[in-house]
């Protein structure tokens, strides 16, 4: 089939008056893995669907290369699709689910056997075909749900949450192993997860989504360091979102770090953010300290090699390159650091206008 | 030896163990008495007031019953033939109908099911009464295909019950999964959808089955004289005074509810039916 590049032209999903997705456009590179992330009920799920044909559009297009498919039924669109269940067939075989898509297509049974043998070798599971689907383990089902996708060389591969019902070490090694496969095989994938470090460790792309829009499209180095709004950025794990301060090294609202930048020092640093206060809290959390930090009615969270007594009047220092300024609207700041960081310093007049 | 305080203690511990052998008993009795008093009936010769049990036991009414005019035969026959077409009839339509109804939202589904239940829900006498004389107009009555039709009202309220149930309980991204693959609405019903609903759909067969196979009520007023399944044949035989008939009758009516409960064991899953009305 081929390398095919898939486009989202303003989509729209309604469902008994409430907007499930609302005028979303994308494009997403052929050969690319692409992650829609998002918390549950973001209608990341709902996006997969309505490109393998279960969630009718309201309105917009759904192209794969030059063809729109969204007015095809399921069958004639030629995504493949690896459910959250697996949604295996339980009264076939490892080997009649892998050869079911090709039955359909007609293809002979030789043919057919001879595939589902490469990909199962493809998969690591040689042998398996005559066993029962129920007798396999989730790893194992999760591996023949994607190889029934593959089988039939499909320009789109569509994974829901593929790795949620498996165990943290099984889904550890799957991720590399799924990330290598679709690098092999050059597939277009799109994934959806729920999972930050499951987006970040596989995609190339990460669409980030929040209540039925795209939120924010970038590589996962850029999604992390550079999230689009407050909210972003709470969802990619900056715990610390401090109103901000004439001295700080970043002009805007909102000044947002993770508490892995934040150290403890014996000075304020130049060019850093710093702020005093006390401890309030010291919990081990293998191999560091977490530290709740009272500043004035603020309250930073850091780590910490060394535990430290409560009460201890500390400094808390975060590098400017750790920063993300946040303006009152709530978005993203482009970054600009204050060529002094000393008081007199004033936030530009373009940044004001946010 | 028992002490006096053992053997009080064991006297006290009695009711907790000859309560429970009382109630099996009696329910042992309950089911096994009128079955026994049938087997004796069947193989009895002579067996007159006052004497307790059969003065004389012997096969002459077995030949006497399937003497061929005797109708014994026709009437099995019949009666196999009119559940085997019951069975056919309700299945195909409650098949589309159980698809249906399982793939609906819930409040409508249960209001449509209690529907179904409606016609078990009066009396069936007036029912029949009022169906004899519809069909009676139609020129139905004495046909098989008006027995089959009357047999199929209550014959459909298991068939649509349970094949709605077996239906729920296919997993709707199995579906999905192979309509994703390139099957067709139709392929993924017959290859997916249906091979995991067989099981049920058997079991909705054999109730249908039975309940056809055990009608009186309806096969009486819709199809007698001119149609004789084995209930009105036994029927006849005790309204006659003719005991022995009427068991040997009820014998052989055993034989199809016998054979298959069987296969109810093997096709019926707890949890197809655990699932009905969901």
């Amino acid at each position: 089939m081929g390398v095919e590049a898939l486009a989202l032209q303003g989509l729209s999903i309604r469902l008994g008056g409430a907007n499930i997705l609302e005028d979303l456009s994308l494009d997403v590179q052929a050969g690319s893995f692409t992650c829609l992330l998002g918390p549950s009920g973001c209608g990341k799920t709902t996006l997969l669907r309505a490109i393998a044909g279960f969630a009718p559009p309201s309105s917009g297009d759904i192209r794969i290369g030059a063809r729109s498919i969204a007015a095809l039924p399921p069958e004639k669109r030629e995504t493949a699709m690896v459910f959250q269940s697996y949604a295996l067939w339980p009264h076939m075989t490892v080997a009649g689910n892998l050869t079911y898509p090709l039955k359909l297509r007609g293809i002979a049974r030789a043919e057919r056997e001879a595939r589902a043998e490469r990909i199962l070798e493809l998969l690591d599971l040689p042998g398996f075909g005559p066993r029962r689907v129920t007798s396999l383990s989730g790893g194992q089902r999760q591996r023949v749900a994607l190889g029934r996708a593959l089988i039939v060389d499909p320009p789109i591969l569509l994974l829901d949450e593929p790795l949620s019902n498996l165990d943290a070490a099984i889904r550890r090694n799957l991720r590399g192993e799924l990330r290598r496969l679709q690098q092999k095989l050059g597939i277009t994938t799109i994934m959806v997860t729920h999972d930050q470090e499951e987006a970040l460790s596989m995609a190339d792309t990460i669409v980030l989504m929040r209540a039925g829009r795209i939120v924010q499209v970038a590589p996962p180095e850029e999604l992390y360091s550079r999230p689009a709004d407050l909210e972003a950025g709470r969802f990619l794990g900056v715990d610390n979102l401090l109103a901000g301060r004439p001295e700080d090294p970043v002009a805007a609202a909102t000044i947002g770090f993770r508490s892995g930048d934040a150290r403890l020092a014996g000075a304020p640093g130049t060019g850093a953010l710093n702020r005093r206060g006390r401890v309030l809290d010291c919990a081990y959390a293998g191999g560091g300290y977490h530290l709740q930090i009272a500043a004035g009615d603020e309250v930073i969270a850091a780590v910490s090699g060394l535990p430290v007594a409560l009460q201890t009047e500390v400094c808390v220092t975060v590098p400017a390159a750790a920063l993300m300024g946040f303006g009152t609207d709530h978005r993203l700041l482009p970054r600009e650091t204050r060529p002094d960081s000393g008081a007199t310093a004033r936030p530009s007049p373009e940044l004001l206008s946010h | 030896m028992t002490t006096p305080a053992a053997f009080t203690g064991a006297l006290r511990r009695l009711p907790g163990h000859l309560l429970p052998a009382l109630m099996i008993g009696l329910c042992a009795f309950a089911v096994f008495g009128p079955l026994g008093n049938l087997l004796l009936w069947a193989f009895a010769e002579k067996w007159f007031f006052p004497a307790r049990y059969p003065t004389e036991y012997g096969f002459d009414f077995w030949h006497r019953v399937f003497r061929p005019r005797a109708g014994a035969w026709d009437s099995l026959f019949a009666s196999v033939w009119i559940a085997l077409s019951t069975v056919l009839l309700s299945m195909v339509l409650a098949v589309p109908a159980g698809y249906a109804l399982a793939r609906l939202a819930l409040p409508l589904r249960s209001v449509i099911m209690l529907l179904f239940l409606l016609p078990q829900a009066f009396p069936s006498l007036p029912i029949f009464v009022n169906i004899a004389r519809m069909f009676y107009g139609m020129g139905l009555n004495g046909t098989y295909f008006g027995v089959v039709l009357v047999h199929s009202l209550p014959g459909l309220v298991y068939a649509v019950w349970i094949a709605t149930a077996a239906f729920a309980a296919v997993d709707r991204s199995m579906e999905e999964a192979a309509r994703n693959l390139g099957a067709g609405p139709l392929w993924t019903f017959r290859d997916i959808t249906l091979p995991q609903a067989f099981p049920g759909l058997v079991a909705a067969s054999i109730f249908v089955f039975l309940d056809s196979i055990d009608e009186f009520t309806g096969t009486f007023f819709v199809g007698t004289p001119d149609i004789s399944t084995l209930p009105i044949l036994m029927f006849n035989a005790s309204m006659g005074g003719n005991y022995q008939i009427a068991a040997i009758t009820a014998l052989i009516l055993l034989i199809p509810s016998v054979g298959f409960m069987l296969v109810i064991e093997r096709f019926l899953k707890a949890d197809v039916l655990s699932r009905i009305g969901r």
